[in-house]
């Protein structure tokens, strides 16, 4: 899920840094109930930061919550989809999936040092790029304090940026959203707009998403499906001229991890119907579930039905392994084929079948980080009938994610 | 006889000859230790210089990284806004700021307080230049014993950011004694601030001491809010250079200059660059020293086995074959001398830089563990400089003796070479000396003294050259006038000896001659130089009192409060805060110190050593008063205006006048406090003079300052007379070198001396049996050789002094303002220098006595008789 996602790309991203772990989690989060004046006892030292934690009921209100929130642990605007290349000679071109991933991060530095320079917030970001018709995936990253402008976010929209690499909203038409993601470079680049054709989908209770057994283990969580984009990629010096549909994920959170959990699986997947599915699950050593959870919004079937949102929980989402792929290059057992059933028992239940882009998506980032995850661009069928597309995302199959 | 029966049967007589250098092992010995001393000691300098340089060179390499251009601001830094702009530019890749300090650390195992560099960076932003440094978190025992993984994590996560923790290069950790957990005190102005030690930085090379610590944390913690001190780029690939300095340019603060990493590198190496060159200078003097007395030793040894080259000759060895074996022997010797010297060499270096550092005790090279690296190209130079300078020594003497009939040299008593005529050497001597005035008045070459170097060569050899004509005419003197009292016969006939002296004797005095002038110079060069500074440190201390925030490092300083409450001590007339800056003033050179303290600009003087009269500012023009190097090296003048950039501003300033500084080689400019806060309004003092009220014991504001100061301990308070005293002593610490380089360079003389003195003893064994059978006594004979000796060495020191001081001006008035940019007044060490002399004539007497000892003993009538 995104959530993990997050934290392992930001170790990924800073892969320049070889002793920063993800560190996402913290009894440094002020506990529920507890006044501010108990706040400092926990961890001590004044200047220490407080996250706030995560509450149910709190309602999101936007257009403030499409912006950032400098004073949670960590957050991120995460768009991953299918692109088509256009022109005439790219008419049988295969398709290619993308991800333009912007993350914050705010590190547990002394609140009092008054420097411009102080590490309040980290912005790190992540690009990657599957190519079909090569079968690799092609990615880069950058990592930045925020501070001087060159790297930051906003308050007010989504706004986040490292130099000249940025992520951004402005209202659409219709009171839709129009997200520009603007990632100059020669050997990957995007130039995408990405425009909303849905109303945005609140994970959880109204995006109250918990993420573990424990009520503060969650996040804020919302997403927006079904983006049109067009746009330019640019490969190799090349740009190409795309269009496609996309999938913007919108979390913040102070605490996220339970203990015990070792990796996860996530899936975020547009259906042809119009519809949406998110849905993700913890496992532990043993592989078992330690929490699942997914939502659904139906696409209304083209009879005119008005779309419905099924929130599902831990015991009615389920991830059953079909097909696996050896990396070669690491030795890990990927479930590239990947059962998911959401709504298990119930009339509202869901089968799909994911089937990936091709095999080898797999990212292996040992040498800056020791991690080795697959993330990649995935066909969901049911019944044998494709139905819709997104992105699959597995970790912890090659060593256990140790956080 | 074929060539093969040639060497076989010569063989018998080419062991008889080194049969005969080896009895004279007590001169062959004198040679080695002389070519070994020469090329020990320039094998010594250009090895301490070579890993100082390397090590330097790998430190530049290390913190620059793979930086296209470093954007350096001056020591006290320039505004943090530049970074924004710079980062912005459309031919920059990558920005990475920097924030550095010299940090004083307390109560190390590396001794009572050091300085170490610490680098404040931006590690997402260094990651991209420089991999080296970003540091890496140590996991401490304690995080290991427990299970909560996460927290531990956490502490690492952070560590990277936190205000408080900093990472030490292995070098670093070793040097200050601590491992990662442990805790710094660090200096930031009278405080200690703890900062904890979280790890290394694996990227740094062995022996750079460095700390590496969040950018926006040494900002807080060292007082540097809202500045920086470099900011490394990287260019965007296919960028034009040129271009893009005009577009930084454009950007930056005034005082912000734009350089590669090889400017940085040159600059670094000009750091030292004229000290490494004296001193290599000093090294080949003591190898030209010994291929001198190679030369009198070897022209000694052919004289006495004149009879045995003329047997070999006769029996019908080719000349070639004569000179084959004397080259041969003087390679052997040369070679073992050679040798020797590399073996010396090295093990001086090796000692030196584990001793005294890289730098000798010069302070040029700090934040590195020295670390003595052989460098193989050095020892083969010198080894093949060693063995050149034995050839070269030999040459003439062996050119000699190619020469010599082989009837004369079959006359069966060794004869002394035949003296050449004294005239000989008088036109290329004074023609030398023409030359070597002309030298003098040439200006340096790439800022080396390099035509002053020659000059006082030249003066050496055109000294040795017009030696033998002087000495004819002094003795010629002395003899007649000796004649016309009633002195006893031995001293007449020691003037008569001295007056028709050999050429081996002139070859003798020639070397008392130069060996004694480069004393006798070097003597006044330093005796002047110390008794300038001696006064210069009279006139640079004013006040009663000096108090300095901390010796080392750039973190300490003084509060408007410390100042206030030093005013307020009883007894206290004045305090007068003082601080210091640096400004660039050309990019390849090292920065010119700026120094802030109340300057009265109607009475400069009251405060700086002036060297002329002081000019009153126009209004309008900030007045700046600039040390002499300072004027030297950038060509100022009082009466100038000159641009410099005070707080990031380029401000029109007024050189006032030029002062005498004698401590800071590369250059200062001093300006008032006022002037000075007009540009830059937080500029923070580290050093107070304090003047007393009449009568106001200095023991009890002393301890009246102790008693209110906050941090008193950390402080140094010092009155004038120590300062002295300790500087004095760091002066003649520096020093040291070229009093041993002196010594030698004597000892090396008198080897000379004895030398010629037993091979005249043997030469004159008949001689003197005539004497004794005329009825002279041996102690007579003695006498005589001790007056001559005495005689000799007398006419030596008048010479070899006047040729010192001639060499001692040189050193003065081209060498030193060329190397050094300082100029001193002459002031000659009468009594010492008589002394010397005096010391150098009863030297030579014994000297003489005790090499003729041998020639003495043979008894009167074998002597006569052995001849004929």
């Amino acid at each position: 899920m995104n959530g993990f996602a997050a934290r392992r790309r930001l170790l990924a991203a800073l892969a320049t840094l070889p002793s920063l772990p993800a560190a996402a989690q913290s009894s440094a989060v002020e506990p529920q109930g507890v006044r501010p004046a108990d706040r400092r006892s926990k961890d001590g030292a004044p200047g220490q930061p407080v996250y706030p934690v995560v509450r149910r009921g709190v309602p999101l209100v936007f257009p403030r919550d499409f912006g950032a929130h400098p004073e949670y642990r960590t957050e991120w605007w995460y768009a991953t989809g299918w692109l088509q290349v256009q022109g005439a000679a790219q008419a049988k071109a295969p398709p290619l999936g993308f991800q333009v991933t912007f993350f914050r991060s705010r590190p547990q530095v002394d609140t009092r040092n008054p420097s411009r320079f102080a590490a309040r917030e980290l912005v790190l970001a992540h690009i990657g790029l599957s190519d079909e018709r090569q079968r690799s995936l092609v990615h880069d990253q950058r990592t930045a304090r925020a501070g001087f402008d060159l790297a930051g976010s906003s308050t007010t929209d989504t706004g986040v940026w490292i130099d000249d690499w940025r992520f951004s909203r402005r209202p659409g038409g219709t009171g839709g959203s129009r997200y520009i993601a603007s990632i100059p470079g020669n050997r990957l680049g995007f130039e995408l707009q990405l425009d909303s054709t849905q109303p945005l989908l609140l994970h959880g209770e109204a995006g109250f998403s918990q993420k573990g057994p424990l009520e503060r283990q969650a996040s804020y969580y919302y997403t927006q499906p079904h983006l049109a984009v067009s746009g330019r990629v640019v490969r190799d010096s090349t740009a190409l001229e795309v269009t496609g549909r996309a999938w913007l994920d919108h979390e913040w959170s102070s605490e996220i991890l339970a203990d015990g959990a070792t990796g996860w699986d996530w899936i975020g997947i547009n259906l042809d119907d119009g519809g949406a599915l998110m849905a993700f699950r913890i496992r532990d050593r043993d592989g078992r579930t330690v929490y699942a959870s997914g939502t659904l919004r139906t696409g209304g079937g083209g009879a005119g039905a008005a779309p419905r949102v099924h929130t599902f929980g831990p015991r009615s989402v389920m991830f059953e392994p079909q097909r696996t792929w050896r990396s070669a290059r690491t030795g890990a057992t990927w479930p590239v084929g990947m059962r998911v059933t959401v709504g298990a028992g119930s009339p509202d239940a869901l089968t799909l079948d994911l089937e990936a882009m091709f095999d080898d998506q797999e990212l292996d980032a040992r040498s800056s980080t020791g991690i080795v995850y697959w993330e990649g661009a995935v066909t969901a069928r049911h019944q044998g009938r494709p139905i819709g597309r997104g992105y699959l995302e597995l970790t912890g199959y090659h060593t256990a994610v140790v956080l | 006889m074929t060539r093969r029966g040639w060497r076989t049967g010569l063989a018998p007589l080419t062991a008889w000859m080194a049969g005969a250098a080896r009895a004279s092992v007590g001169r062959t010995l004198a040679v080695v230790l002389a070519i070994a001393i020469g090329v020990g000691m320039g094998l010594a300098v250009y090895l301490i210089n070579r890993t100082a340089l390397d090590e330097f060179s790998g430190a530049v390499q290390f913190l620059l990284g793979d930086t296209d251009l470093e954007l350096r601001g001056p020591r006290e830094g320039f505004d943090e806004a530049a970074y924004a702009r710079v980062a912005r530019l459309p031919e920059v890749a990558a920005a990475s700021p920097v924030v550095e300090v010299n940090a004083r650390v307390e109560a190390t195992r590396a001794g009572a307080a050091v300085a170490i560099r610490v680098v404040g960076i931006d590690v997402l932003r260094v990651a991209t230049l420089n991999a080296g440094l970003v540091p890496e978190v140590a996991r401490t025992a304690g995080d290991g014993s427990s299970n909560d993984g996460a927290g531990s994590d956490r502490r690492s996560t952070s560590a990277l950011f936190d205000a408080d923790t900093v990472f030490l290069s292995p070098a670093a950790l070793d040097w200050l004694g601590v491992v990662p957990g442990d805790t710094l005190q660090v200096r930031v102005g009278a405080a200690l601030k703890p900062l904890r030690i979280a790890g290394t930085l694996p990227g740094a090379p062995r022996g750079q001491r460095v700390a590496v610590m969040d950018i926006g944390a040494a900002q807080w913690q060292f007082d540097r809010l809202g500045v920086l001190n470099r900011i490394d780029i990287k260019l965007r690939q296919g960028t034009d250079e040129a271009r893009a300095r005009q577009s930084l340019s454009a950007v930056l603060p005034a005082g912000v200059d734009i350089a590669t990493p090889a400017d940085a590198e040159k600059r670094t190496s000009n750091l030292s660059r004229a000290y490494r060159v004296n001193l290599n200078v000093l090294a080949l003097v003591a190898l030209f020293t010994g291929a001198f007395l190679v030369f009198s030793t070897q022209a000694l040894s052919i004289v006495r086995r004149r009879p045995q080259i003329a047997l070999l000759r006769a029996l019908g060895a080719s000349r070639g074959r004569i000179t084959r074996l004397l080259l041969l022997e003087s390679l052997v010797v040369g070679t073992i001398g050679a040798a020797a010297g590399v073996a010396l060499g090295i093990g001086v270096a090796a000692i030196a830089i584990a001793r005294f550092g890289a730098d000798l005790g010069g302070g040029y090279f700090p934040g590195i563990e020295p670390r003595f690296v052989l460098e193989p190209f050095g020892v083969a130079l010198f080894f093949m400089l060693g063995i050149a300078a034995t050839l070269a020594g030999s040459a003439a003497p062996i050119l000699a003796a190619r020469r010599e009939p082989i009837a004369g040299g079959l006359r069966a008593f060794p004869q002394a070479l035949p003296s050449r005529r004294s005239r000989a050497g008088v036109l290329p001597g004074l023609l030398l000396v023409g030359l070597a005035g002309v030298l003098v008045v040439l200006p340096a070459w790439s800022a080396l003294p390099l035509a002053g170097y020659l000059s006082i060569a030249l003066l050496l050899v055109s000294g040795m050259l017009l030696t033998p004509a002087i000495g004819r005419r002094v003795f010629q003197a002395v003899e007649a006038a000796l004649r016309r009292t009633d002195a006893p016969t031995w001293l007449q006939l020691a003037a008569s000896r001295a007056r028709a002296a050999t050429g081996m004797t002139a070859l003798a005095l020639a070397s008392v001659v130069a060996s004694f002038a480069v004393m006798v110079a070097m003597a006044i060069m330093v005796s002047s130089f110390r008794s300038s500074v001696d006064q210069w440190l009279v006139s640079v201390l004013p006040a009663d009192l000096y108090l300095r925030s901390a010796r080392d490092g750039d973190t300490g300083y003084l509060s408007p409060q410390d100042l206030a409450l030093m005013g307020a001590v009883p007894g206290v007339a004045t305090v007068e805060a003082m601080g210091s800056g640096s400004l660039t003033l050309d990019p390849l050179r090292p920065t010119v110190a700026l120094l802030v303290r109340p300057i009265d600009a109607s009475d400069p003087g009251a405060r700086l050593p002036l060297i002329g009269r002081a000019l009153p500012a126009p209004p309008g023009r900030v007045a700046i008063y600039v040390s002499e190097p300072a004027a030297r090296i950038y060509g100022l003048q009082p009466g100038q205006t000159v641009t410099l950039a005070l707080g990031g501003q380029a401000v029109d300033c007024f050189v006032a006048a030029v002062w005498r500084d004698y401590s800071r080689q590369f250059g200062a400019i001093t300006v008032d406090t006022d002037d000075y806060r007009r540009f830059v309004p937080g500029a923070r003092p580290t050093d107070a003079a304090i003047w007393l009220a009449p009568g106001a014991p200095a023991a009890a504001v002393t301890a009246s300052l102790a008693a209110i100061l906050p941090g008193f301990e950390r402080f140094e308070l010092a009155e004038p007379g120590a300062i002295r005293a300790y500087s004095l002593r760091i002066f003649d610490r520096s020093f040291a070198i070229t009093y041993l380089l002196e010594a030698v360079a004597v000892v090396i003389g008198l080897f000379g001396v004895a030398s010629t003195f037993s091979a005249e003893a043997l030469a004159r064994g008949r001689e003197f049996g005539v004497q004794r059978c005329l009825g002279m006594t041996r102690r007579e004979i003695a006498l005589q050789l001790a007056a001559e000796g005495a005689l000799f060495a007398a006419l030596g020191a008048l010479i070899g002094g006047l040729l010192g001081v001639a060499i001692s001006l040189v050193l003065i008035d081209v060498i030193n303002p060329q190397s050094f940019n300082w100029t001193m007044p002459l002031d000659l060490p009468a009594g010492f220098l008589a002394v010397l002399a005096v010391a150098l004539v009863l030297a030579a007497s014994v000297t003489a006595v005790v090499s003729a000892r041998g020639a003495l003993s043979v008894a009167a009538v074998r002597a006569v008789r052995d001849d004929w």
